[in-house]
């Protein structure tokens, strides 16, 4: 298969130049007449593909260079050297016809103006995007009914809850229907039932118009739920590039069995099964390694008063946690 | 020809929407509005009545009587509506917090933001502006030519005048790209020019070299040019020769300000977003 690419990166690197100094108001004095800098290499040699219609998830602790990527990629930042295209072009020129078919939502930064209703900046994108009157309410229609927006839209800005502003964000970001979205912790600081309905809204959105989504989380659910692949940074660079089941299959080869148990059961009738995770009130959790799962569940349902036994991946928090930790191999 | 028409079509639709942002922006804060229009009187009306008062103990200067030193600083109050310009501190101010990043994401280039703003502003102000100039005009009565064609330059000469505040502003907030307080950098340059540009007083009144200097300067053709052009101080003929040099200088700001922009954006570093 000869997937058409969206988005390609080649040795991607940005490095500020930040200004340092020692507190105090000595060093404060000083470094106005010797200003001291220190180079920070936020992004290094990334690389990656992505191709027509993908959700990849972009993942990584805080400043290792995702949103810097992401604002190299969306036009906003220039890199220090490196290739990317998007689209077919090359993003830092800011062609009106890349940004017309792109779009960037940062989960903390908005667009909407905030004393007006969210439909005066609707009404300002649809100008600003020429989207003619009929596509725009069909548009409009289809997102509210989406997002369940009804009766938001006239509501001043201000007066809206986070979760309520962030739908309208949203809508604000993919008015023009943009054939590829940047999105940077759209689900930042929502309550689980927010977050899940944006995710739905994602999700259809990409089925319905086979946008490409290249999307940031601190919610794994964002990423389990929608990313079948993982691009995965730290210190600026790019340690795992590979499908989400393969991260979780190479670094963490066991499962977890969860087991309730009808009767009291002395722990050393535990003995060989596998790591202990919880155990009490009924309830055993064990770490087995994979290739012993079969093995260990005909045990326990041999051995003990099971009443009920599920086997699960290891939770992906874990796992990306354990990259981060230990790093992985080559991508 | 059809391409250029839709541009400008297109270019006109985002305008107006934008014009109906800002009204109902303004309109949330119609008071704090209105209270930053009657402040901007309050310069011309301070050096009106102390100018008037040297005048009558030491007599004409530099050719202004009474009765020119009120029509100068009435119509100042008018000029100084059409030629304020405040994206400096907009500017810095979408840097920092990172608003500027979302505007960049658009086919649209943000300063079409700032003429917008500006324009809508000074349209929405006239509610209540012109019955106070009404007011004022037969309150003070000032002594003014009328004519229609002093009427025309004077509506070119303003309106040149409010072009070029606007591109010498424009050319100091880009600065905010390298520095978060470009605005000082104005506020000192923009100074200067208020002191010799016939802010304080009619050109005419300063040292013969520091006058003959000041009438190439940008804030000449921003607010003592417009002025002269109104009260008449202007002969009508010098009219096209004014325009001609405020039309150099809004070209050159011009230049200038692309050359900047594009070098900030290479610079910019996306903060606050």
């Amino acid at each position: 298969m000869n997937a058409e690419i969206d988005v390609k990166v080649r040795e991607l690197t940005k490095r500020y130049k930040v200004p340092v100094r020692e507190g105090g108001f000595r060093a404060s004095v000083a470094s106005l007449f010797r200003r001291q800098y220190r180079v920070v290499e936020a992004v290094t040699s990334v690389s990656f593909e992505i191709a027509r219609g993908e959700i990849v998830g972009f993942l990584g602790p805080n400043g290792a260079g995702k949103t810097t990527t992401l604002k190299m990629l969306s036009g906003l930042l220039y890199p220090t050297s490196g290739e990317a295209t998007v689209l077919g072009h090359v993003p830092w020129r800011r062609e009106a016809e890349f940004l017309r078919r792109m779009t960037l939502v940062m989960g903390q930064k908005n667009q909407l103006v905030w004393d007006i209703p969210a439909m005066d900046t609707f009404l300002v994108n649809q100008a600003i995007y020429r989207i003619p009157e009929r596509e725009f309410q069909a548009t409009l229609d289809e997102f509210t009914s989406l997002l369940e927006l009804e009766g938001l839209l006239q509501k001043p800005v201000r007066n809206l809850s986070l979760g309520e502003r962030m739908k309208c964000e949203l809508v604000a970001a993919l008015l023009h229907k943009p054939r590829i979205l940047f999105l940077d912790e759209p689900t930042l600081g929502l309550d689980v039932t927010m977050q899940n309905r944006i995710r739905e809204f994602i999700r259809e959105y990409n089925q319905r118009y086979g946008a490409t989504v290249l999307l940031t989380s601190h919610y794994m659910a964002d990423i389990a739920a929608l990313c079948r692949r993982v691009i995965i940074i730290h210190n600026g660079r790019v340690m795992f590039d590979g499908e989400l089941s393969r991260l979780v299959g190479s670094i963490a080869p066991f499962k977890v069995l969860h087991v309730a148990l009808d009767d009291a059961v002395l722990p050393d009738r535990l003995d060989g099964m596998g790591e202990v995770i919880s155990f009490g009130q009924g309830k055993l959790s064990l770490k087995v390694p994979k290739e012993r799962t079969p093995e260990v569940t005909s045990r326990l349902l041999a051995e003990l008063p099971v009443l009920d036994l599920s086997v699960e991946d290891p939770p992906i928090e874990d796992v990306i946690a354990q990259v981060f930790r230990q790093g992985v191999g080559a991508p | 020809m059809k391409p250029v028409f839709e541009a400008l079509q297109g270019l006109w639709r985002s305008y107006k929407a934008l014009f109906h942002l800002s009204w109902s922006e303004m309109l949330q804060y119609r008071a704090s509005v209105f209270l930053w229009t009657l402040w901007s009187l309050a310069g011309p009306m301070i050096h009106l009545s102390v100018w008037s008062s040297i005048v009558a103990v030491e007599g004409a200067l530099a050719g202004y009587d009474r009765g020119g030193i009120v029509a100068y600083f009435v119509v100042q109050s008018v000029v100084y509506h059409f030629t304020s310009a405040w994206q400096v501190w907009e500017f810095s101010y979408l840097i920092r917090n990172g608003t500027l990043s979302v505007r960049l994401l658009k086919p649209f280039d943000p300063s079409h933001h700032f003429v917008a703003n500006n324009v809508a502003f000074k349209l929405i102000n006239l509610v209540w502006l012109v019955p106070i100039w009404t007011g004022m005009y037969l309150y003070f009565r000032p002594e003014i030519p009328w004519s229609w064609e002093r009427v025309l330059a004077f509506a070119l000469a303003l309106t040149w005048a409010s072009v070029l505040m606007f591109m010498w502003t424009h050319c100091w907030s880009m600065l905010a790209f390298w520095t978060v307080r470009a605005s000082a950098f104005f506020e000192f340059a923009d100074a200067l020019g208020y002191l010799v540009g016939g802010g304080i007083a009619p050109v005419a009144l300063l040292p013969p070299a520091l006058q003959w200097i000041a009438r190439f300067l940008p804030h000449y053709f921003i607010a003592g040019f417009p002025i002269e052009v109104g009260i008449g101080a202007i002969d009508l003929a010098a009219v096209p020769s004014g325009m001609i040099v405020s039309s150099a200088w809004i070209a050159a700001l011009f230049v200038v300000y692309r050359k900047l922009w594009r070098l900030g954006l290479k610079r910019f570093g996306a903060v606050g977003a």
